[in-house]
C-alpha cells in the first residue's frame, strides 16, 4: 500500500511546515466586562477583528446579574462577583475551545455569610494560591465595616485586611496584585461625609502585604484613580477622568501622563493590560468608563497609548478582565473534504508536564476549525515551563509536539495524520479491511 | 428456598409504566416462563392483566427491562443443558404488537462456568447490564458493558469478598444518585458508586439474614428491605445504612413469609405513587403494597409459580433510535465522536427534530440510544450520522399511542468525510500506512 492520493505533495509540505514548534508572543486574548447595571451581568469578547472594531462577542452570563467584578485565573477559569443574592465569587471552569461552563459555574466562595446590604467591590483579584479577593463596603458609613475579604477556594471569605478610611467609608474598585505577587493594591475612594451616600473622593491606590495585610505604599494618593492595572514595565498605569497617568509602585509618585484628555474616555472605571492586538509585541491596554454615554471598551497601545480601536459592549462598564492564553495549540485536521460535518468531530488535547503529570486536558469541538487544511485553534492556560502537548481527534493519529512556554505565551502546531478507522492509534490492515466493507458505498 | 424460580412481572398498556416477573428452576433443570402485566390503578385487588406470558430459556433467574423496552433475562443454561454457559438473553419489544419477540437473542455469555446467578439484574442509562454470580465463596458482580463489535462483552466489574453466604438477590439502581445496590443473601446490601466500583457494605441493620427483597424508595430515596427473619419490610438511610423504622409489621404476615424480591412499580392505587410489589417463596402470588404506606395491602396478582424477581420498566413511547458505531477498538477514545440523529418528515425535505450526543460512553455492542418520547404519531425519515462515518437512514411509523423503533447501524470508513468510501479515502490511508500515533 504505497499510493499516495491527490492531495500528494502539497498536503505533506504542509504537514512538515506546520511539525515545526513555534513560540509566540501572542496566544488566544480575551477581554471580559462586567456591568452593574446592565441587563447582562458579564460579556466575554475574543481579541479579533481589524482597524478600530476590535472584539468578537463569544459568551454572556446571564445567571447573576447585577456582576459587579470580574477576573480570569491564570489558567483560564473566569470569575465573577455576583451582587445579587448572597454575595459570592462565581466560578465558570474555561473549556479549552475559547468557551466557559456557562451551565456548570460553581459558587466558589460565599462572601461572608450574608454581607447584604454592605455593597461588593468593583474589583477582584486571585492569587496564586487561588485565594480570591474583593472589597466590601457599608454605605451607611460605619467604616468598621470596610474591609477587603479574603475568600479560601471552595469556602468563604472572610474579612482579611482594612485600608484607611474617612469618616464616611471606602469604596474599592479595581483590584490587582503586583507582577511579583507579593502585594495586592486596591484603587479606592472615600466617602466623606457620613450622612450623603457616596459623596466620594480619590483616595489613590493602597497596596497591602499579602502575607501579613499590613498596609504599604499608596500610589497616587489623594487623586481619584478608579481604573489602574500593573504595566509591562512593572510600573502602575492608573485612570483618571479621560488621562492615564503612570505611576512609580515604590514611590507611589507619579511619573508621566501616558494618555492625556483622550476623547476616547469619559470618567475611566476600570483598566487592565491584556492581548497584543497591534502585533507589536507589547500587550495593550483596554479600558472602561462609567458614563452612560460612553459603553464599551477602548483599547490602546500598551507601548505608547495610542488609541487603537473600540470593543463595542452595549454596557457601562464597571469592571475589565483580560486574560491571554499562554498556550495555543493549532491543530491540522488533515484531509478533510470541505463538506466534511466539523460538528461531529471532537478534538482531545492533553497537556503533559516534564513529570509526565497531566495539567490540561480537553475535549474540544471541531466547528470553529477554519481554513484549508481545516486548522483548530484551542487555548490552554498552564503556567510557565516545559510541555508535551498530545493531540488527537476521531480517526486520527495521535500527534504529540513539545511546548515551551515563556512569559509571552507558546504557539504550537499539531497536523494530524488520517486513516486510523477503528481509532487505535496505528493505520494497518484492520483499517484496509473496514475500508473495504463500505467500499464505494455513499451516505443516506 | 423451595422454589427457586425466575420470574419477571411486567405489567403495563402500551406506554404505560410495566413490571414483569420470569418464573421456572433456576438450576436449569426446566424451562421458564415471563410474564408481562398491565395494571389499572384503582381501587380495587385485581388491577393486573396479562399483557403476555411466553416461554424463556432454561434456568432463568433474573429478568430486566431495556431503555427500548426489550426484556433481558439472565439465565445459567444458555444451550439448554444443564452444563451450559450463563449468559443474558434479550426478547426484542415489538411496538406494533405491544408483544415481545417469542426468540431470544444472545446478549452475552457470562461465564461458560455455570455458577449460580443473582435473582436480580439492573440497566443503566447507557444501557450497561449488571447481574452477579455466585462462584465458589465469591460473589461476582459483572457488567456488560461497551464492546464495540462483539456481543459478548461481559466482564468482571467487582468481586465482592469470599466471607459472602449466600446468593445475590435484587440488584437495583438509584438514578438520582447513579448508585448501584446489590443485596446479598445472609450478607446485606452492598452500595456501589456506578462511576467508580467504590462501595461500602450495608451489613445487615436489623439481623434479618435470608433472602430478601430490596428497592430505592423513589419518593423519599431509603432502601426498602423485606427480610425474611422478622417477616416484614423495613427501611434504611442509604448512606449509613442504619435502620430507620419497619413500614411493614412483622410475622405473622398473611401477605409474606420468605420474600424473595421487591421493586416499586406501577401505580396500583391511582394515587399518582408508584406501590410496592413483592415476590413472596411461599406462595404464588405476587402481593401489592401502598408505596405511600406498605402497610396498606392493596391487591394480588396471581402467578403459575413463586417469582424469582422483579423488574419494573415501561414499553417507549415516540421515537427509539438505536445507532451503531462498528469497528472501532476497545482502545479507541470514545469521547472524539459525536453522534447526531435528524428526524425528518417522511419525503426528507425539511428536519423537525435533532439531538446530538457523545460516542462516551457507549452502550452494549457499542450502540447508542437517541429517543425522541415527544414526537407525535405519524411517519417519519431518521437519518444518523457520526465522524467519518457515512450516514444511514431509515423510514419510521410511530403508531398513535405507541412507539416507533428504528435501528441505524453506520458505516465506518469515509475518512475524508465527504459522504462516500472511495479513492480518496484510499489515497489518504496511504499516506498514513503503517504509521502509528505517538
Amino acid at each position: 500500500m504505497v499510493r499516495i492520493g491527490k492531495y500528494g505533495l502539497v498536503m505533506i509540505m504542509a504537514l512538515v511546515l506546520c511539525s515545526m514548534l513555534v513560540s509566540a508572543a501572542f496566544a488566544g486574548g480575551y477581554v471580559a466586562t462586567c456591568s452593574f447595571t446592565g441587563t447582562t451581568g458579564v460579556n466575554i469578547y475574543n481579541v479579533s477583528g481589524s482597524g478600530t472594531a476590535i472584539g468578537t462577542l463569544v459568551q454572556s452570563f446571564t445567571a447573576f446579574t447585577p456582576a459587579s467584578a470580574c477576573w480570569f485565573a491564570s489558567n483560564g477559569d473566569f470569575y465573577e462577583v455576583a451582587a445579587a443574592g448572597p454575595y459570592c465569587f462565581i466560578k465558570y471552569p474555561y473549556l479549552g475551545n475559547g468557551q466557559w461552563g456557562a451551565t456548570n459555574w460553581a459558587i466558589n466562595t460565599q462572601i461572608g455569610p450574608d454581607v447584604r446590604p454592605f455593597m461588593v467591590g468593583f474589583g477582584m483579584a486571585i492569587d496564586s494560591a487561588g485565594n480570591l479577593y474583593s472589597g466590601v463596603t457599608d454605605p451607611s458609613g460605619a467604616t468598621a465595616n470596610d474591609w477587603i475579604y479574603k475568600g479560601i477556594v471552595g469556602g468563604t471569605a472572610t474579612q482579611w485586611a482594612q485600608v484607611p478610611t474617612a469618616n464616611g467609608g471606602t469604596l474599592f474598585f479595581d483590584m490587582r496584585l503586583s507582577p511579583d505577587g507579593s502585594t495586592l493594591w486596591t484603587s479606592e475612594q472615600l466617602d466623606t461625609d457620613p450622612n450623603v451616600p457616596f459623596p466620594i473622593a480619590g483616595n489613590g491606590i493602597q497596596s497591602v502585604n499579602l502575607s501579613t495585610g499590613v498596609q504599604g505604599v499608596v500610589a497616587g494618593a489623594g487623586t481619584e484613580y478608579r481604573g489602574f492595572d500593573f504595566g509591562p514595565n512593572g510600573n502602575i498605569y492608573a485612570g483618571n477622568s479621560n488621562n492615564v497617568d503612570i505611576l512609580n509602585p515604590t514611590t507611589g509618585a507619579l511619573i508621566s501622563h501616558f494618555i492625556v484628555s483622550s476623547p476616547h474616555l469619559e470618567y475611566i472605571n476600570s483598566l487592565a493590560f491584556g492581548p497584543d492586538y497591534n502585533g507589536d509585541g507589547v500587550r495593550d491596554l483596554y479600558v472602561g468608563c462609567i458614563n452612560a454615554d460612553h459603553p464599551g471598551i477602548d483599547v490602546f497601545s500598551g507601548a505608547n497609548g495610542a488609541w487603537l480601536g473600540h470593543i463595542n459592549d452595549p454596557n457601562r462598564t464597571w469592571n475589565v478582565a483580560t486574560w491571554t492564553a499562554p498556550l495555543e495549540v493549532k491543530v491540522t485536521l488533515s484531509y478533510l473534504d470541505p463538506t466534511a460535518d466539523l460538528s461531529l468531530m471532537n478534538v482531545r488535547v492533553k497537556v503533559l508536564d516534564s513529570s509526565g503529570n497531566v495539567v490540561q486536558n480537553v475535549v474540544v469541538n471541531a466547528a470553529p476549525a477554519t481554513g484549508s487544511p481545516k486548522i483548530l485553534t484551542v487555548d490552554l492556560g498552564v503556567p510557565t515551563g516545559s510541555y508535551q502537548v498530545r493531540v488527537t481527534g476521531p480517526g486520527w493519529l495521535t500527534k504529540q509536539v513539545p511546548a515551551v512556554v515563556g512569559t509571552g505565551g507558546a504557539v504550537v502546531y499539531a497536523p494530524l495524520l488520517s486513516g486510523d478507522i477503528n481509532g487505535d492509534n496505528f493505520v494497518e490492515d484492520q483499517d484496509y479491511s473496514i475500508l473495504g466493507t463500505s467500499w464505494y458505498q455513499t451516505a443516506d | 428456598m423451595v422454589l427457586i424460580l425466575c420470574s419477571a412481572l411486567i405489567a403495563t398498556a402500551m406506554a404505560a409504566p410495566l413490571i414483569a416477573t420470569v418464573t421456572g428452576p433456576v438450576n436449569g433443570s426446566a424451562q421458564c416462563t415471563v410474564t408481562v402485566w398491565s395494571i389499572t390503578p384503582g381501587s380495587g385487588t385485581a388491577n393486573a392483566t396479562v399483557v403476555q406470558s411466553f416461554p424463556v430459556l432454561w434456568g432463568s433467574s433474573a429478568v430486566a427491562f431495556d431503555t427500548n423496552g426489550d426484556i433481558l433475562v439472565a439465565q445459567r443454561d444458555y444451550d439448554h443443558f444443564s452444563n451450559g454457559p450463563n449468559a443474558i438473553d434479550r426478547y426484542a419489544y415489538i411496538p406494533s404488537t405491544n408483544q415481545w419477540s417469542t426468540t431470544s437473542s444472545l446478549v452475552s455469555i457470562i461465564d461458560t462456568v455455570p455458577h449460580p446467578l443473582s435473582q436480580g439484574m439492573a440497566v443503566d442509562s447507557a444501557r450497561n447490564i449488571y447481574v452477579g454470580e455466585n462462584s465458589s465463596a465469591a460473589g461476582l458482580v459483572y457488567k456488560y458493558t461497551a464492546s464495540t463489535n462483539s456481543t459478548h462483552g461481559a466482564a468482571v466489574w467487582y468481586t465482592l469478598p469470599n466471607t459472602i453466604n449466600g446468593h445475590m438477590d435484587d440488584i437495583r439502581i438509584d438514578a438520582a444518585n447513579q448508585n448501584l445496590w446489590v443485596a446479598v443473601k445472609n450478607s446485606g446490601i452492598w452500595d456501589f458508586n456506578l462511576a467508580t466500583a467504590a462501595n461500602t457494605l450495608i451489613a445487615d441493620p436489623y439481623g434479618y439474614g435470608g433472602d430478601f427483597g430490596m428497592d430505592i424508595g423513589p419518593v423519599d430515596g431509603l432502601v426498602y428491605m423485606a427480610v425474611y427473619n422478622y417477616t416484614g419490610i423495613l427501611t434504611a438511610y442509604p448512606t449509613t445504612g442504619a435502620f430507620k423504622s419497619f413500614v411493614r409489621a412483622i410475622k405473622p404476615d398473611p401477605y409474606m413469609n420468605i420474600p424473595q424480591s421487591m421493586v416499586f412499580g406501577p401505580d396500583w392505587s391511582g394515587d399518582g405513587v408508584r406501590d410496592l410489589y413483592l415476590a413472596d417463596d411461599t406462595n404464588t402470588n405476587i402481593q401489592v403494597f401502598d408505596g405511600t404506606n406498605p402497610a396498606n395491602w392493596l391487591g394480588t396478582i396471581p402467578t403459575s409459580a413463586t417469582p424469582n424477581c422483579l423488574a419494573y420498566g415501561q414499553t417507549p413511547v415516540g421515537l427509539v433510535t438505536n445507532v451503531t458505531l462498528p469497528y472501532l477498538d476497545p482502545s479507541a477514545d470514545l469521547a472524539l465522536w459525536s453522534i447526531r440523529v435528524d428526524v425528518r418528515d417522511a419525503a426528507d425535505t425539511t428536519t423537525l427534530a435533532t439531538q446530538t450526543i457523545s460516542a462516551y460512553p457507549a452502550g452494549p455492542g457499542g450502540s447508542y440510544q437517541v429517543n425522541f418520547p415527544t414526537l407525535a404519531a405519524g411517519s417519519y425519515l431518521v437519518r444518523a450520522s457520526s465522524a467519518k462515518y457515512l450516514a444511514q437512514s431509515a423510514p419510521v411509523t410511530i403508531p398513535s399511542g405507541g412507539a416507533g423503533i428504528v435501528n441505524l447501524r453506520l458505516l465506518n470508513g469515509d475518512i475524508n468525510g465527504d459522504g462516500a468510501v472511495e479513492d480518496q479515502d484510499y489515497s489518504i490511508m496511504g499516506i498514513a500506512w503503517y504509521q502509528s500515533g505517538d
